[in-house]
């Protein structure tokens, strides 16, 4: 009888405990609950944003000089141009720029009354020591190519010179990624996490893996945000999702899978973006090639080397079928680079023809032999293996479902997962799901340049070689003038889509859920580059409550 | 002098054990397919293969291996584990902020499982078969096979999102200054965690303590002391409590390494900022010297744990410290 007491007692006062536990906090949150209550009825406009917009703006440094934001879409410091919501470059800290004749000197005139948030004044000299610190360490800063840059001048406090090494139009891109930071107060240490900009937004708060507070700069020389405090939060996507579902986030970045999901009081919104998912199918035939360090690697593939094969893949698929299959139907059939950008060639073919793919297959000698439903030519059976990198459930989704509908034309597409690193070693012989999207034109010369083949980690994977094209880049990358480098980047997708080394599909529209009563400002957001759905973030300074 | 050859051989004991784990984490590493250099630089650098082969000479990349090692062990002794390619910090300034977080996260959720499980253990124990003792079994081997992770998802679903008691993960509450952050901001943040690592941990415990005590409630001495006259709750604490708490504890303080494992998945759940979340950023960001930094670090955390529980048999049983280790 008395043991029953003791472990009752015992018990008790252990579920006692765990009450106790619960209850204090529990009050604390119906306190902190009425706290908010009380600041919402005083200025009821000035609640702040809580917003998940993906992981990858927490995993890389935010310090310009290590090339922290530098994809367009900068919210703490300024570069000196800036895109608008027509992908056009206009003046940020710059006002106005000149390219000389020789196309070796860039010159730009500087805004004035600008100050940085802690108070110091926005002159030539700090545009100098930020492009002379990323000269200085190439080595921490592989967003931000300087190597073509000579030297960097201040002709006066408000006048920059940039002398090049040589012509390089792709240079005003830069100027557009590269972002201003103060010379008086840079500290390298802590400019990863609290950088001191122009821009918007102040960094008040940095929990590593966990979330990043912002607060609006009332000095920003471009009209102070109209939210009082933003904060980004760092977590597993799903855990996302399930917090936007208890209503904890403002704003919550989703994959297309989640299109059909319902949030009370949020609405999902794709947003616009030059994101394009495209296949990379390698056009030379299989052999073995030993780089510089001696190691063996796998290069070709003999069924995509022939180019009936590729170009079938392309013309015979359907695109808009894939896109409902893989991604709810959220995205654009895609044949090439997006329409918003201004150097894209905006040339389309139809595809779905699934008679003309299946005649060049067969003229190409690819038939069934063996009525398994998959062609052969000789002993080669016409089977691709497709790589979905780094666990992007979107991607491989995307993958399945070409696979599914290329079976139609006779073609077997194997999908398979595999990290990054591994497909460093893979990308050569076998096709990658890649995702392409960001304002500068250099992403062609890294597609289909010849001289960067097993060269750049990812740059022309599939081994092209097209002496035209090649001299169209140079071209382009020599060009004094905007038009004249866009002229010769058009002619680069000409001659290049003609032998279809790439296998474009869609291009993707980013998925938010956000609550109904914040206004994102669609029509002053540009479109989205490729960052795993941070680029909503672009316009932070123009969200309002409704 | 017995107690010295003790430190002594405890203290070789350790040595080996994180030589041996430096090592094998070490190799095991070397042989992943990271690329140091890129990692550091990134894919897309800009560098001349000049430079980086600057780079690789200046890290001794294309060193033989065992001077590699040489090289990191001299630095990991000095204490200096390298600067972690993550956080952009120094690896030990990263474990020490950390290993904060992870410490409370560990220690509540193991004391809360020892004495919950003791307890429950003991209930069950004392009625083998019963209803309450069946159930308990069922429940114990459900949980000793779920998936940490599984588990912390499930609490979120029920606990945080269908009932909304509790957030979302993190250490914090979301947008708060932590200036303005409480201890009760911290508890309240800390509940749900410690409760998925408690009860993910507490099978063990439970199982064990109720088979023990079924033992001693069958054995002779029971029996004798039954026959005296005692009561149940005499029996429970003159006899069954004395010979259960040294074996629960054994048990208990060896589930430290489990304790490691399921804190490392339940931290990515909860998105809390402990080693657990250090140790998945660093694995996805090819972040090797954090890799072996907090592989170090586990290491020695669990041989503490080893340790303490060889020191805490002789305080709970003076008939081992007497006999020191000779008869082991």
């Amino acid at each position: 009888m008395e043991f029953k007491k003791v472990t009752a007692a015992l018990l008790s006062a252990a579920v006692l405990l765990g009450l106790a536990g619960c209850g204090a906090p529990k009050e604390q949150n119906q306190e902190l609950a009425t706290v908010q209550q009380e600041t919402q009825k005083q200025e009821p406009e000035v609640r702040g944003v809580t917003a998940y917009v993906g992981t990858s703006i927490f995993e890389d440094s935010l310090d310009p000089i290590k090339g922290g934001m530098s994809h367009g879409f900068p919210f703490i410091n300024n570069a000196l141009l800036r895109v608008n919501p027509d992908s056009k470059y206009v003046g940020d800290l710059a006002t106005d720029w000149a390219v000389s004749e020789d196309a070796r000197t860039y010159t730009y005139t500087l805004r004035q009354d600008v100050k940085f948030s802690d108070g110091s004044d926005f002159t030539a000299e700090d545009v100098v020591f930020t492009y002379e610190q990323v000269m200085e360490n190439p080595a921490n800063n592989e967003n931000v190519d300087l190597s073509r840059l000579e030297s960097v001048t201040a002709k006066d406090d408000y006048t920059v010179e940039f002398q090049l090494k040589e012509p390089y139009s792709p240079f005003l891109d830069t100027t557009a990624q590269l972002q201003i930071v103060p010379s008086d107060s840079y500290d390298s240490g802590k400019f990863d996490t609290m950088p001191i900009g122009t821009g918007a937004w102040k960094m008040v708060q940095y929990d590593h893996n966990q979330q990043m507070i912002l607060a609006a700069n009332e000095n920003c020389y471009y009209g102070v945000p109209k939210l009082p405090q933003v904060t980004l939060v760092y977590m597993d996507a799903d855990a996302a999702f399930a917090a936007a579902k208890s209503g904890q986030l403002d704003v919550v970045m989703v994959g297309t899978s989640y299109a059909d999901e319902q949030i009370p009081g949020m609405t999902l919104i794709p947003f616009e973006t030059m994101d394009v998912r495209q296949i990379s199918l390698t056009v030379q035939p299989k052999h073995t090639v030993t780089t510089e360090d001696g190691k063996q690697i796998t290069v070709g593939s003999d069924v995509t080397s022939d180019p009936a094969v590729r170009e079938a893949l392309s013309i015979g698929i359907d695109r808009q079928k894939i896109i409902d299959n893989a991604f709810n139907g959220i995205g654009r059939p895609a044949v090439n680079f997006t329409d918003n950008l201004v150097w894209a060639s905006t040339e389309e073919y139809p595809d779905g023809q699934v008679d003309k793919a299946k005649e060049l297959l067969e003229n190409a000698g690819w038939v069934d032999t063996d009525n398994d439903g998959i062609r052969e030519k000789g002993d080669i059976r016409c089977s691709y293996e497709v790589y979905s990198a780094g666990g992007d459930q979107d991607r491989y989704q995307l993958a399945s479902a070409l696979a599914e509908n290329a079976k139609e034309l006779g073609i077997e597409i194997i999908v398979k997962s595999a990290s990054w690193d591994e497909v460093t070693s893979l990308e050569y012989s076998a096709g990658v799901v890649w995702g392409w999207g960001q304002y500068s034109p250099t992403v062609l010369r890294s597609l289909f340049s010849e001289k960067l083949f097993m060269k750049g980690m990812f740059d022309n994977v599939v081994g092209y070689a097209n002496a035209e094209v090649e001299a169209q880049i140079d071209k382009a990358l020599a060009a004094s003038s905007q038009e004249e480098a866009t002229e010769a980047w058009k002619q680069v997708q000409k001659l290049a889509d003609a032998d279809y080394p790439y296998l474009y599909l869609v291009n993707i529209e980013h998925c938010y859920f956000v609550n109904d009563n914040l206004d994102m400002s669609p029509e002053t957001q540009v479109p989205h580059p490729h960052g795993h759905g941070t680029p909503v973030i672009c316009n932070m300074n123009d969200w309002n409550w409704k | 002098m017995r107690i010295g050859k003790q430190i002594l051989s405890e203290t070789l004991r350790g040595v080996l054990l994180i030589f041996g784990v430096s090592l094998i984490a070490f190799l095991l590493i070397t042989k992943a397919p990271i690329d140091p250099l890129v990692s550091y630089i990134g894919t897309n650098s800009t560098l001349t293969q000049e430079t980086k082969d600057e780079i690789i000479e200046y890290w001794g990349l294309n060193d033989p291996l065992p001077e590699r090692f040489v090289t990191w062990v001299n630095h990991a002794v000095h204490g200096d584990l390298g600067q972690s390619i993550t956080y952009k910090r120094p690896v030990i300034d990263v474990i020490r902020e950390r290993m904060v977080y992870s410490f409370v996260l560990m220690l509540l959720a193991w004391v809360l499982s020892g004495i919950l499980g003791f307890l429950i253990g003991v209930a069950a124990g004392m009625r083998p078969g019963g209803v309450f003792d069946r159930i308990t079994k069922v429940f114990c081997l459900v949980l000793k096979s779920a998936p940490t992770f599984w588990l912390g998802l499930i609490f979120l679903t029920v606990f945080a999102v269908q009932l909304g008691w509790f957030p979302l993960g993190m250490a914090v509450p979301m947008g708060k200054l932590a200036a303005d952050v409480t201890i009760w901001d911290r508890i309240y943040h800390l509940i749900l965690p410690v409760l998925t690592l408690t009860v993910v941990n507490i099978s063990e415990v439970v199982l064990y303590t109720r088979q023990k005590v079924t033992e001693i409630m069958g054995s002779d001495f029971i029996l004798y002391a039954r026959a005296r006259g005692e009561t149940r709750g005499q029996l429970v604490r003159r006899h069954v409590l004395r010979n259960v708490a040294l074996p629960a504890i054994t048990i208990h303080f060896a589930a430290f390494s489990e304790l490691f494992g399921g804190m490392a998945l339940a931290e990515n759940v909860f998105a809390y900022p402990g080693i657990g979340t250090a140790t998945t950023a660093a694995a996805v960001n090819a972040d090797v010297p954090l890799l072996l930094g907090i592989a170090l670090f586990s290491a020695i955390f669990v041989f503490v744990g080893n340790l303490l529980a060889n020191i805490l048999y002789g305080v709970f049983d003076p008939r081992i410290q007497e006999a020191g280790y000779e008869r082991k």
